[in-house]
């Protein structure tokens, strides 16, 4: 950390230049009927994960209930969303925080 | 494993499509149902719930914007994917585009199953000499038969 504080602190807070560059974030959430292998499938065919890491997501929505699937901009999360939403998944997206 | 399996990814790329006549009757008859009710029902029919999530559930606003802009397209998609399983139904070779499109059919028609049913993730095995236990030994079914799928496509 430096020790000056850097210019833009200076600057009148742009609070809303922030928000607006806050990523979003992709949930999956579990559900009682989707079953763990075709979501898992899902993971690996939508996003071009490894079976293992497709698998270790779907395991993470299960056991805790939901799962940070994929992130980026506004629109990314927004066609993931949709995406996942084509393939009968429980998916919602939200601004990091 | 089982010895035989209906779904098995082909020496060419393509996949073995092997269910039984009745089977194949069975998805003849549910998925117009789940045509005419993607065509007809209400947009808040809580069968088509799990079809259709809320994709922001903290802001009701850009919530409705998602509904009008993607709603549609989502209708679209899941009849398109109806319309080519309605038409390979009867074949005992398919694409795996076309496998693709069966398996999402197959996953819709048991999400708006499972639904109607109230299934939870703890439920019993269905009693399999109970008359009344048919819709859910149909959704089991579906399942078995989507688990077969999402294996042949995953090899």
């Amino acid at each position: 950390m430096p020790s000056t504080a850097p210019a833009e602190l200076d600057l009148p807070a742009g609070d809303t230049d922030v928000v607006a560059d806050r990523p979003w974030v992709v949930l999956v959430w579990n559900d009682p009927i989707n079953l763990m292998s075709y979501v898992a499938f899902v993971f690996q065919k939508l996003f071009g994960y490894s079976k293992e890491k497709a698998n270790q997501l779907m395991l993470d929505v299960h056991h805790k209930g939901r799962a940070v699937v994929s992130s980026g901009t506004r629109e990314k999360a927004e066609l993931d969303v949709f995406r996942l939403h084509e393939h009968g998944l429980w998916a919602t997206m939200q601004q990091d925080d | 494993m089982p010895l035989f399996r209906r779904i098995r990814r082909m020496r060419d790329g393509g996949f073995r499509f092997g269910l039984s006549d009745p089977e194949r009757a069975a998805l003849r008859e549910l998925l117009p149902q789940l045509r005419e009710l993607l065509t007809d029902a209400p947009a808040d029919d809580p069968r088509l719930r799990r079809l259709f999530p809320t994709a922001y559930p903290h802001d009701p606003e850009k919530d409705a914007e998602y509904v009008r802009y993607m709603r549609e397209e989502l209708v679209a998609s899941r009849l398109g994917a109806l319309t080519l399983v309605e038409g390979v139904i009867g074949s005992t070779e398919l694409t795996e585009s076309e496998l693709l499109a069966v398996m999402r059919a197959l996953n819709d028609v048991r999400l708006v199953l499972g639904t109607m049913l109230d299934v939870q993730e703890d439920d019993p095995v269905p009693d399999f000499d109970d008359p009344e236990s048919g819709p859910l030994l149909l959704y089991h079914g579906l399942g078995g038969l989507l688990e077969e799928i999402v294996g042949a496509l995953g090899t």
